[in-house]
């Protein structure tokens, strides 16, 4: 696509222009942390702790007198990196259970989904808290509670798409001359069901960070002293009225990377797939 | 015969404004109907017939849709001009529509009994249920419906595709409205039952004193039950005149045409002739005249510059070419 | 298949449902390491003791043996005894499982209320004003994490402006003080579940409105109001109550932060705080009863939505 043809998509289509751009500005700001943060963002200093947003310190500081706006930037990438790889984790398992399933049929498929239907059965909050229970307060185990979550929607989507493709005559065609399964998978299976899972990956990772944000809230997402969002506002609410600050700049961050990537799930699904409205 | 016609529509245009353009879906409609007369408004999907229909009961949605100008006198009074609240008044009561799928006109989650019934209710003013009751039995029942008051109860979907379209009927009937608008309504069902709605329909004149404005791409069609014809192109009215007329000898290049691609059985023909090209755009017609790019009948140096006007042949036959320019 | 078999098909799978979620559960809390005896005893507690525990929780038993008795011990109403507490768990989980039905039922309910009118206004008004406002309203409210929302309402409403009490419970809902106490709690629930009913109200609003019969309906003359209250509306509503139980799902996993930030006594906070402490009766038990409300949940959504489609009747 020419660049022209860029811009004028852009143009029209606000929305997924301004998610993008919030993307690539959290993007950036993960990326380069290091670079961009005034201050180290473990760094404590008693001296200067509980000060409101100043030129020296953007979003003021926390109780033991660390950055706020530094914490913010390292937090990005925390946060990024768990929503993404969530989501990675529920697709590629969710829909290769899901392909299986409806590609082999018979007990196969009834082992998986009603698997699935267990993991439904428990709100996802919860079964989250219970799996980083069990296994403890890590990053990786946090993305595998968040992404266990996801595993019911894309095994579903894929599955679906499977049978639906299935009974196609020109899949049967397909078998007859020896093509083999996985090439038949790849061919006619992923074209067909590639919209509605991009729409879901793209929404899911809206609910991985809030997700995220809201496990280690809990305090049983990433371990202290880690400045990440929801920690952040944890360790803030004691000092809500004193200190209100500390509660809104993490969650706004939240708020808003969230709302990037709901701008853009949103526009797509509109685009490529209407019937998936919820 | 000089009465005034019960249904005249006079130059009337709609355009369309969506987001890749404006649509001319409607330009320039004249036709008329009489009491107890049947009109067939006949013509290729796409031409604007449906939208001419939608406009006499004002049904279309302003957006995106836009009334351009023209008249549509009903009684002599003209329907455009009349409030909302006037207009409702009108809708069900002394004109009625059915639309082409009888399934999905019908609401899933509500009964026959009650859909029926709503017209009833709504403008004949009845307090007691027993009456209202007694009357929709009664319309479905004139209209074929069997076990009449045993399928108050039921659901749409408990109905075949020929049984719906007769209750669509029903319900437009009810009230016994001057003039019923048909939208293609048989073109949704098997050849067998398009028969038995067709004959269905014929009689409604004879039974209810309705006039009826039938819209189809269906030549066939409107032989069997038409008075008068009146074909569409590309949004405007070529042709009008008694059926007999139109259908024996079609003055218009693009009726005469269509009738010759039609396969006959009481002629030998040699070969079917469709028309050459295909409908234009909407949003781009081309110029002068909408047909002339597919008119074996092209005058070179008119028909791609100059607008063909109305041309009168006889006291109620009109065409709309160059070839009959007086 | 019709009806009777679905609903038999359903209740059928009730059981063999329950015994997995435990399964999974008995799974999660093996993983967990260490012996789970020696976790939970007092510190430095002589050998004997420890055994004596371990007798007694019945670790000595093959794990085939604990993981039947674990599974089948629901059935007979004993989820063993509470580590924390020293009470059966049941009788910790009901009152708490109460309580929290009571703040997501109230939140729902508001949910329901208001969410499904602006849905419809959004819809009739599509593309104005009304229609944008309340649109971006919705995808801020998807978009909030549900513990910013409840700690700007507490700041707000309990510590700036202090109208209503910001934390614990004040009694049952008909009491006054019952009443203070659950308002700002169930409606920040109600907050994040609002925009979801809103935005699948007015999607689902938009298509009914695209149908034929409402032509149809309007053809007749019926006023407009009537054509969408009494022809769009309950089409509309079809797919919004199939959600509604996925809803609750949602509302009641969200709930562990809201009782958490509100100190709600409910079985959210019961199973968050068993987590943290490893009572794993407990745990079992909160878990166990959270899944169990929202499978019996989306059963009876199931069985509202086969009544209010007549088509389903005949597939």
């Amino acid at each position: 696509m020419e660049k022209r043809e860029i811009m004028d998509f852009f143009e029209k289509n606000k929305s997924i222009s301004i998610g993008v751009s919030i993307l690539l500005i959290y993007l950036i700001a993960a990326i380069f942390a290091p670079f961009l943060s005034p201050h180290d963002p473990y760094e404590q200093d008693l001296e200067v702790r509980l000060q409101g947003p100043s030129w020296r310190y953007l979003f003021g500081t926390d109780q033991f007198g660390r950055c706020v706006f530094s914490r913010v930037l390292y937090g990005a990438r925390i946060s990024i990196m768990i929503g993404v790889a969530a989501v990675l984790f529920g697709l590629i398992i969710g829909s290769g259970l899901g392909i299986i399933a409806g590609y082999r049929g018979g007990l196969t498929d009834l082992v998986v989904m009603r698997f699935m239907d267990v993991l439904m059965s428990i709100p996802a909050l919860i079964l989250a808290l219970a799996v980083v229970a069990a296994l403890g307060r890590s990053i990786p185990n946090m993305i595998l509670a968040i992404g266990i979550n996801a595993l019911p929607k894309f095994a579903r989507l894929s599955r679906s798409s499977v049978l639906s493709i299935r009974t196609m005559e020109y899949i049967e065609a397909s078998e007859a001359i020896g093509t083999k399964a996985l090439d038949i998978i790849r061919f006619h299976v992923l074209k067909n069901c590639f919209s509605p899972l991009l729409i879901y990956s793209t929404l899911y990772t809206a609910s991985a960070i809030l997700m995220a944000a809201a496990l280690s809230f809990l305090g049983l997402g990433v371990p202290p002293p880690t400045a990440e969002w929801g920690l952040m506002t944890a360790e803030a609410r004691m000092y809500l009225r004193q200190a209100p600050y500390l509660v809104i700049f993490p969650s706004m961050v939240i708020l808003v990377l969230v709302l990037g990537f709901n701008l853009i799930g949103d526009r797509l699904r509109d685009m490529l797939d209407p019937k998936l409205r919820f | 015969m000089n009465e005034k016609p019960l249904l005249r529509v006079e130059n009337l245009g709609v355009n369309f404004y969506t987001r890749h353009g404006v649509v001319n879906a409607v330009t320039d409609t004249n036709f008329e109907i009489q009491k107890n007369e049947i009109l067939g408004l006949v013509g290729e999907s796409g031409c604007g017939k449906s939208v001419t229909a939608l406009s006499i009961l004002r049904l279309l949605l302003e957006p995106p849709a836009k009334i351009m100008g023209g008249r549509i006198l009903y009684k002599g009074e003209d329907l455009l001009k009349k409030a909302e609240k006037e207009i409702r008044e009108i809708r069900g009561k002394e004109i009625s529509m059915i639309f082409q799928n009888p399934m999905s006109s019908l609401n899933p989650v509500l009964t026959i009994g009650f859909q029926v019934s709503e017209p009833i209710i709504l403008h004949q003013d009845l307090k007691d249920d027993k009456e209202v009751k007694r009357r929709t039995v009664e319309i479905l029942r004139q209209m074929g419906i069997p076990e009449a008051e045993k399928r108050l109860k039921d659901y749409p979907h408990a109905f075949s595709g020929g049984m719906r379209q007769r209750t669509m009927i029903a319900m437009a009937l009810s009230c016994s409205p001057s003039l019923l608008i048909a939208d293609e309504p048989t073109t949704s069902l098997d050849v067998t039952i398009q028969v038995q709605i067709l004959k269905l329909m014929r009689n409604l004149r004879k039974e209810f004193g309705s006039s009826i404005l039938l819209i189809t791409h269906d030549f066939g069609v409107a032989a069997q039950l038409c008075d008068t014809i009146a074909v569409m192109y590309a949004g405007e009215t070529i042709e009008y005149g008694s059926a007999v007329d139109v259908l024996k000898d079609p003055k218009h290049p693009y009726t005469k045409c269509l009738l010759s691609s039609i396969p006959r059985i009481d002629i030998e023909i040699e070969r079917l002739e469709p028309i050459k090209g295909s409908v234009p755009n909407a949003m781009n017609y081309p110029a002068g005249c909408r047909f002339h790019p597919r008119c074996p009948y092209l005058i070179e140096d008119k028909c791609p510059e100059e607008e063909p006007k109305v041309t009168k042949l006889a006291e109620r036959r009109m065409v709309k070419c160059h070839l009959y320019r007086r | 298949m019709g009806i009777k078999k679905y609903v038999l098909k359903r209740l059928l799978w009730f059981v063999p449902l329950i015994f997995l979620v435990q399964t999974l559960l008995f799974f999660l809390l093996a993983v967990i390491p260490g012996d789970i005896s020696v976790l939970i005893a007092t510190p430095n507690a002589p050998p004997e003791t420890i055994e004596a525990l371990r007798e007694e929780l019945g670790l000595n038993r093959p794990l085939i043996i604990q993981y039947l008795d674990y599974v089948t011990s629901v059935f007979r109403g004993d989820m063993g005894k509470s580590f924390i507490f020293r009470l059966p768990v049941s009788e910790v989980v009901l009152g708490r499982l109460v309580n929290s039905l009571e703040l997501v039922t109230v939140g729902m309910i508001v949910a329901v209320v208001v969410g499904i009118p602006l849905g419809v206004i959004a819809a009739i008004k599509k593309d104005s004003l009304y229609d944008r406002s309340i649109c971006t309203g919705v995808l801020f409210g998807i978009s909030m994490p549900l513990f910013f929302i409840e700690l700007m309402v507490i700041l707000i409403f309990g510590l700036y402006l202090e109208w209503l009490p910001v934390s614990q419970r004040g009694g049952p809902i008909w009491t006054v003080e019952g009443l203070r106490h659950i308002i700002l709690p169930s409606l920040c629930l109600a907050s994040i579940c609002l925009a979801m009913i809103v935005r699948l109200t007015r999607s689902s609003m938009l298509d009914v409105l695209s149908e034929d019969y409402i032509l149809t309906a309007r053809s007749k003359g019926l006023k407009e109001r009537v054509v969408i209250l009494t022809h769009a509306l309950k089409n509309a509503m079809i797919p919004v109550i199939t959600v509604i139980g996925l809803q609750y799902g949602f509302l009641f996993g969200n709930a562990v932060v809201t009782e958490v930030i509100f100190d709600w006594p409910g079985i959210g906070r019961l199973a968050y705080e068993s987590i943290i402490m490893r009572d794993f009766p407990l745990i079992r038990g909160a878990v166990l009863s959270i899944a169990l409300i929202f499978i019996v949940i989306n059963l009876l959504i199931d069985l509202i939505y086969l009544r209010l489609d007549p088509r389903i009747e005949y597939e």
